[in-house]
């Protein structure tokens, strides 16, 4: 039987592989990739970013408080020194659609945002940066005492 | 806003109902565009910075829902 998911995902290779020319998508990757905002909400050119908890990139700042109370209200930062940063993307593996939010920056505008977000629960922030069309990632845990999803 | 993951008291989900794109121009300039999912919080105080901004530059913000309501609001830089 198919899954539904994974045929999503098998719809995204061709794309990822001509724009982006990265191997993002590992062995398994129908498990550990990120659904697309795109995706969700039918518009076009979907994307998807590898998660997992991986060494982070010391060019990407990410400040996530160490616990925070109220997972509706998650302060999240982030600022890349790396140069031509194009994209700025905030993940939390453990949310039902991963993908929280994706910054477009354009040139003249610092590659720097603070937000908030929700989380489901204690678990791993990820901060994803495309620069050169390629992704960079950083990574913060963070617990979270009452979740933000219910 | 609703996430989409919220049941209510019935137990029923409750449709989603969240702001998928904002864009933000200075001068007609665009200086940042945000695709957002449920998981960005209600009220997600967002920040940013830009480059040549100038005193008397109109700042627009403009967003759509997933409902596709949209609103654009302008204010000028003092």
């Amino acid at each position: 039987v198919a899954n539904p998911d994974r045929r999503r995902l098998l719809g995204i290779v061709p794309l990822l592989g001509a724009v982006s020319g990265l191997g993002l998508l590992r062995a398994g990757a129908a498990g550990t990739a990120a659904r697309s905002l795109g995706e969700e909400e039918g518009h076009a050119a979907p994307e998807t970013v590898p998660l997992g908890h991986r060494a982070s990139d010391p060019r990407i700042l990410l400040q996530v408080p160490e616990s925070v109370e109220d997972g509706f209200f998650v302060p999240v930062t982030v600022e890349s020194r790396i140069p031509e940063t194009r994209e700025i993307l905030i993940l939390v593996e453990e949310n039902p659609v991963p993908l929280a939010v994706r910054f477009s920056i354009p040139a003249g505008t610092d590659p720097y945002v603070a937000t908030r977000i929700k989380m489901a629960r204690s678990g791993v922030v990820q901060a994803a940066v495309k620069a050169g069309g390629k992704l960079y990632s950083s990574f913060v845990e963070t617990k979270i005492t009452v979740g933000g999803c219910s | 806003m609703e996430s989409g993951f919220r049941r209510d008291d019935a137990g029923e989900l409750l449709p989603a109902h969240f702001i998928t794109t904002v864009r933000i121009s200075v001068a007609g300039r665009s200086v940042l565009e945000a695709t957002m999912s449920p998981a960005v919080s209600q009220d997600p105080l967002l920040s940013f910075r830009f480059r040549g901004g100038n005193a008397g530059d109109r700042i627009r913000v403009a967003w759509i829902d997933n409902k596709g309501h949209q609103r654009a609001d302008e204010a000028v830089i003092s």
